[in-house]
């Protein structure tokens, strides 16, 4: 018996992973590894190392605060702080998840003109009714998993990466923090919404409602720890590889104004078949990540006002829960559908997700650190400092760099 | 029947038998006494925001030892005028009223 | 010691049938002359929330709120206080399923809400 549920919870830990890696990518991720790698090759890496080790941080403490509360994000956000401070970080992580669908959703639709040569707009209705329509009829765990695991089709950036031969001496030099080697304001930006786009919140929210739901025990919190870190670090790789492509393939510091121009990237490393697989990789690693912001969104909803939610619920049974995923569906397919681009919108998106990190997060801290949540499990002073230090620098960054990218591009 | 709501007393501001502000209040401590739940002391935090703030279990993390110390106040139920539910009153002096431990 | 802030107010409400309705969003407390005051009702409800927003926040909702509802649930019907609070009643008479009532009707139209 014991060995059986030994198995189990490795089978378990193993689907976390592989999950956690096909699900990586996706249109912040992809989009601001490209211009990175184009622009400035190796040298903002060691952003994309910083981000994601918060985002280690960040995910293993959901998983904890899940295991030791039974509690997700939101619900404890609630529960301690009260209803009115509380409105403040539903309305940001809300309003920063709705565009965040937009870009995921505009980038399928992306996909879909890339692979049929019809326009992006005309996907958009199209696209938001088969997500509505995967949540709406699907057991929401069966749905995330599957997609996750066409999600690997996103190894060929890895690939990709390693039939071009980079330079690991190069590339080690890239993890080095350093300035901008031209065009500071540009640099900053990037780093920037590569922050934002590694530490978008509705993933840690995500995480601590698929913990509660699987209803963790303290005792999974060594096993959390070892999914969060090689299911995150794991998934990192590949957008390393992807900013290591992007360098080799495009000329130093070609700004790529749209996804047409990025699209070929991968036919250097892998022939005629990098078109077909670039189209591949960005379109699923796109729509599944489109799925999982909507129920994250409707989840964060749901918990911090106490309704029914969960993957099993038939839409009947959680109707406040079914119409808050199906709006932000509606409102996150207007800018594709009326001809937005989606490029500059997944910038915009990135952007807003870093300066919105303080007030996803601080609060997210704050409980971590509070014992009737956390029990002796509680944050260690370097995790606070660190996870403190990079939401705050992205914040300061979002705020400087923004405005003067907007007037500089 | 005088009805209060907990959700507009937790964070109001309670002045003394002066008119002064000295703090609002934190909590409410109830106490289960033959199926009722009644009201035996509310705790007073004492400071602004900033202090508030910063006793936080977060900024102890974060500062150790150099945390500000939280000062807190219990008034019992009978120290406090609930007639003006705007403005509770003190109606003993701030002095006389135990500090609570962090 | 029960604190009401901490372990009542905002805490996730179950009902008779361990069903999820919400979270307190208000705690009634009867004011006595020469007596502490008691509990004498819990609340749930958008009224509720809306009171406890700044009014710049809410105004902008105007008619909305107007249909706002507030259900009181007696303390005597209170039957934990834990994680969660259970209470004795069937949250499917209440007004505050009204609006999952409704919304469950449309989507009972839709195929697959089922």
């Amino acid at each position: 018996m014991q060995r059986r549920r030994g198995v189990k919870k490795l089978l378990h830990v193993a689907l976390g992973i592989v999950t956690s890696f096909g699900g990586f990518l996706e249109a912040g991720s992809i989009t601001t590894s490209i211009q990175a790698g184009a622009e400035y090759g190796y040298s903002l890496l060691w952003v994309l190392l910083v981000g994601t080790i918060c985002l280690v941080a960040l995910i293993e403490m959901s998983g904890r605060l899940a295991a030791m509360s039974h509690h997700t994000i939101a619900g404890a956000m609630r529960e301690r702080f009260g209803l009115r401070f509380f409105v403040l970080p539903l309305v940001g992580v809300v309003a920063v998840s709705v565009l965040t669908l937009a870009a995921e959703l505009g980038a399928v639709c992306i996909a879909l003109q890339l692979a049929t040569g019809v326009s992006f707009q005309w996907w958009a209705v199209p696209v938001m009714v088969a997500l509505w329509l995967l949540l709406w009829r699907g057991n929401f765990g069966v749905v995330e998993n599957g997609v996750s695991l066409l999600g690997l089709v996103t190894v060929v950036f890895l690939v990709a990466a390693a039939r071009l031969h980079p330079t690991v001496r190069e590339m080690a030099a890239g993890f080095v923090p350093s300035g901008a080697p031209y065009d500071a304001s540009r640099y900053w930006f990037l780093a920037v919404s590569i922050l934002g786009a590694t530490l978008t919140p509705y993933l840690f929210y995500f995480y601590s409602s698929g913990a509660v739901e699987d209803g963790w025990e303290p005792d999974d919190v060594p096993a959390n720890r070892f999914v969060s870190t090689f299911g995150m670090g794991f998934g990192a790789t590949l957008a390393a590889a992807v900013l290591v492509v992007a360098a080799l393939v495009f000329m130093r510091g070609a700004r790529l104004e749209s996804f047409d121009q990025m699209a070929p990237m991968l036919t250097d490393a892998l022939g005629p078949w990098g078109f077909p697989l670039f189209v591949a990789a960005l379109g699923i690693a796109c729509f599944g990540a489109a799925l999982e912001v909507a129920l994250a969104l409707a989840y964060m909803i749901a918990q911090g006002f106490g309704w029914n939610w969960g993957e099993n619920v038939r839409p009947r049974e959680a109707a406040r829960f079914s119409v808050s995923y199906t709006v932000a569906l509606v409102l996150a397919a207007a800018p594709a559908a009326i001809g937005l681009d989606p490029l500059r919108l997944t910038n915009v998106a990135m952007a807003l997700n870093a300066a919105c990190l303080p007030l996803a997060v601080v609060p997210f801290l704050v409980l971590m650190n509070d014992r009737e949540y956390v029990g002796d499990r509680s944050n260690s002073r370097l995790g606070n400092a660190f996870v403190l230090g990079v939401v705050v620098l992205a914040c300061v960054l979002a705020i400087v760099s923004v405005p003067l990218d907007l007037l500089g591009g | 029947m005088a009805e209060i709501r907990l959700e507009h007393l937790l964070g109001r501001r309670v002045i003394d038998r002066r008119g002064r502000v000295v703090g609002r209040i934190e909590e409410v401590h109830a106490e289960r006494e033959d199926g009722e739940w009644i009201v035996r002391e509310y705790v007073l935090g004492v400071g602004g925001l900033v202090e508030r703030l910063a006793a936080g279990d977060l900024v102890v993390s974060l500062l150790g030892g150099f945390a500000p110390e939280p000062q807190r106040h219990i008034v019992p139920w009978d120290a406090l005028d609930l007639s003006d539910t705007e403005r509770p009153r003190l109606t003993r002096p701030l002095a006389e009223l135990p500090r609570r431990a962090a | 010691m029960l604190s009401l802030g901490r372990d009542v107010l905002d805490k996730q409400l179950l009902d008779a049938e361990g069903r999820p309705f919400g979270k307190v969003d208000g705690v009634v407390l009867e004011l006595r002359p020469d007596a502490p005051p008691r509990v004498v009702a819990l609340e749930v409800g958008a009224a509720t929330r809306l009171a406890r927003l700044p009014r710049w926040m809410t105004r902008p909702l105007g008619g909305l709120a107007t249909r706002a509802t507030a259900t009181r649930i007696p303390r005597s019907a209170v039957l934990s206080v834990a994680r969660e609070i259970r209470v004795g009643i069937d949250a499917t008479e209440t007004p505050a399923w009204r609006v999952e009532k409704w919304l469950a009707r449309l989507i009972a139209r839709i195929p697959g809400g089922r």
